[in-house]
């Protein structure tokens, strides 16, 4: 029995001690990417099923991808991007067999995804030019159906000024070291671990990448700074209200996250 | 009387062969074939009385039906009441973690499984029939589990597929020292996935992706089926069963998937042809096992093989048949093929008989 004994209690605290010296190992140092998100990047969970017994609070990190140059605009599309069959294969990905397998395994990268910049920019801009056209059909030629686009427009316009994530992706790569290499003079990019997966489409016979999510999709609010939330209620997707909070946190040498402080925004 | 060292299973064995003995001796002295003298009955019926005593009192085993009886709900009752604690643990840190800061949470998450692993040691020691340690076991594998989910939650740890192996180690030190199958069958579950996900990793998919290829299960399995013949597990009731039954789902199921979804394999094969090598592996490696478990004596595996034998057939039957086959035919030749099932066991069953006669 005191063999069971010793041997469990190293499991257990050994266990233990191994994990919390990750954790001390990843926060020393100097962080690799320091950022003040606010709602529109860290949504609140919704109270609602199991959700509503757990009493911690999970901040969501809201990512999202660019829309195409020849996409119609909407903000939240889905989370492909076209890719070739080199850029996959330098991404570490093995050749699949398009005839008879159209996919292969996810596989773990690292991203880069770009907070508040030219990316998110773009999305502004691509949304105003649509406005200014569905403004422009319904100001020739004035019906329910123009006036029905046009409002959607300026729904989606104020949408992404005010409340859609600026956290745009911008590129996926191998390692951590080309890209920070590649992006060490912007202190806006922030470089993360994440999911995807290959696809290859029969019909239009080209490669697409699946960004699945993150490793790390959800941080933890500390108790010091948990009460900030208390009287907080998630929004839901389609409500434009400016952010009510911001949150400086830090990503540390194994690119996990962790909150320094909690400020509330008055707008 | 000699004293002779007893695993609980064989104690049980023991006062059902003394029962057996006492209902034959009966029969053959209503017979007229053999009555023993008097004094010889009282010497081997006190004898029997005082084993059975004995072995009830330090293996805690069942001496009639009744007991028996009542030992299945204990044990129906042991079990529904370790996982509903288990649940119920996990719960309560969800209700209350928010309102407490990280280190007390740490605290808890730590002592949680470190106490009731000392709890389930002291009460094996205690008592014999084990039922309370195995409860108290249980929910301390619950709250490893949960201490090392949580951790992860806390701190935003990136998951790993390492949490899985130390969950299986602690899973199988728990079953042996408290000779708990549930506790196995967990620990089984945990190194299995743990291989399967590192097999999968060397082939450069995520780890939790690693059911995409079920071909990732076969080293596990292997492992699995091959531990029993590497390392005794007599002194522990029924973990060589756990462990074989185990490890025949493990590799019967991946098989059945591949051989009617042959795109996922890790063959560069065409589909098709992935498909049709894995329905002549199913079949093939299904005999063997009912063949395997004949020569043994090994009754799971005999059963498992069946069960799997069974399914290859009727899934090949589904395929080749359901579209343009009336239905009544279908079900009649389904119905056939397990009249012609039961002719062939019927026949290997006499044949095995004969052997035993001669």
């Amino acid at each position: 029995m005191k063999k069971h004994l010793l041997i469990g209690l190293v499991i257990l605290i050994g266990t233990n001690l191994v994990v919390l010296s990750g954790v001390a190992f990843n926060r020393m140092g100097e962080a690799t990417t320091q950022l003040t998100l606010t709602e529109r990047e860290l949504s609140l969970p919704y109270n609602r099923g199991i959700q509503k017994e757990n009493s911690g609070i999970s901040l969501s990190i809201d990512w999202r991808k660019p829309t195409g140059s020849d996409t119609t605009f909407y903000s939240y599309n889905s989370q492909d991007i076209k890719i070739t069959k080199d850029e996959l294969l330098a991404l570490g990905f093995e050749q699949f067999d398009s005839k008879s397998n159209s996919w292969a395994e996810s596989r773990e990268l690292h991203w880069a995804l770009e907070f508040d910049g030219a990316l998110y920019d773009a999305e502004v801009k691509k949304a105003e030019l649509r406005y200014q056209t569905s403004l422009a059909t319904y100001q020739e030629q004035t019906n329910d159906t123009n006036s029905q686009k046009k409002k959607e427009a300026l729904h989606r316009l104020n949408r992404e000024k005010k409340s859609n994530s600026r956290l745009v992706f911008l590129e996926a790569a191998k390692d951590y070291e080309s890209l920070s290499t590649k992006f060490s003079d912007r202190k806006n990019i922030l470089i993360v671990k994440g999911l995807a997966k290959p696809y290859y489409n029969n019909v239009q016979k080209n490669y697409s990448l699946l960004l699945r999510h993150l490793s790390v999709s959800n941080i933890m609010v500390p108790l010091e700074q948990a009460e900030f939330f208390s009287g907080l209620t998630s929004l839901y997707n389609n409500d434009i209200t400016p952010p009510r909070y911001a949150v400086d946190i830090k990503w540390g040498s194994r690119l996990e996250p962790w909150i320094i402080d909690v400020k509330k925004l008055t707008n | 009387m000699e004293e002779k060292q007893f695993t609980q299973s064989d104690a049980q064995n023991r006062v059902e062969q003394i029962h057996a003995f006492e209902q034959e001796l009966v029969e053959l002295a209503s017979d007229g074939v053999l009555t023993l003298p008097q004094e010889q009955y009282k010497q081997v019926q006190n004898y029997h009385h005082q084993l059975r005593d004995k072995l009830s009192q330090k293996y805690d085993v069942d001496i009639s039906t009744q007991s028996k009886q009542l030992t299945l709900g204990m044990k129906i009752a042991s079990l529904l009441g370790a996982l509903a604690m288990a649940i119920s643990i996990f719960f309560l840190f969800y209700q209350f973690w928010g309102y407490i800061g990280t280190t007390i949470q740490v605290g808890i998450l730590i002592a949680a499984p470190t106490s009731l692993f000392l709890l389930s040691l002291h009460l094996t020691q205690k008592e014999s029939s084990a039922y309370f340690s195995k409860i108290a076991a249980l929910v301390s594998l619950a709250c490893f589990v949960l201490n090392l989910s949580m951790l992860g939650q806390i701190f935003n740890i990136t998951p790993s597929p390492n949490a899985f192996a130390v969950w299986a180690a602690f899973s199988f030190l728990l079953a042996y020292a408290c000779n708990a199958r549930l506790l196995v069958f967990f620990g089984i579950v945990c190194i299995s996935s743990f291989i399967a996900m590192k097999v999968g990793t060397w082939s450069g998919m995520y780890w939790i992706s690693f059911g995409e290829r079920p071909e990732n299960f076969f080293i596990p399995s292997l492992i699995i089926f091959l531990l029993p013949q590497l390392v005794n597990q007599k002194p522990f009731t029924g973990f060589e069963i756990i462990y074989r039954v185990m490890a025949m789902i493990m590799v019967f199921l991946p098989i059945l998937i591949l051989s009617n979804w042959g795109r996922i394999s890790y063959l560069n094969w065409s589909t098709d042809m992935i498909e049709g090598f894995y329905q002549l592996i199913g079949f093939a490696l299904s005999a063997s096992a009912i063949w395997l478990g004949i020569k043994r004596h090994w009754g799971e595996v005999i059963n498992t093989g069946n069960v799997f034998f069974i399914l290859f057939l009727y899934t090949k039957l589904f395929d080749w048949w359901w579209d343009w086959m009336p239905k009544y035919v279908f079900f009649f030749v389904m119905g056939l093929s397990a009249l012609l099932a039961l002719i062939v066991f019927k026949r290997i069953r006499i044949s095995k008989l004969s052997e035993g006669v001669a």
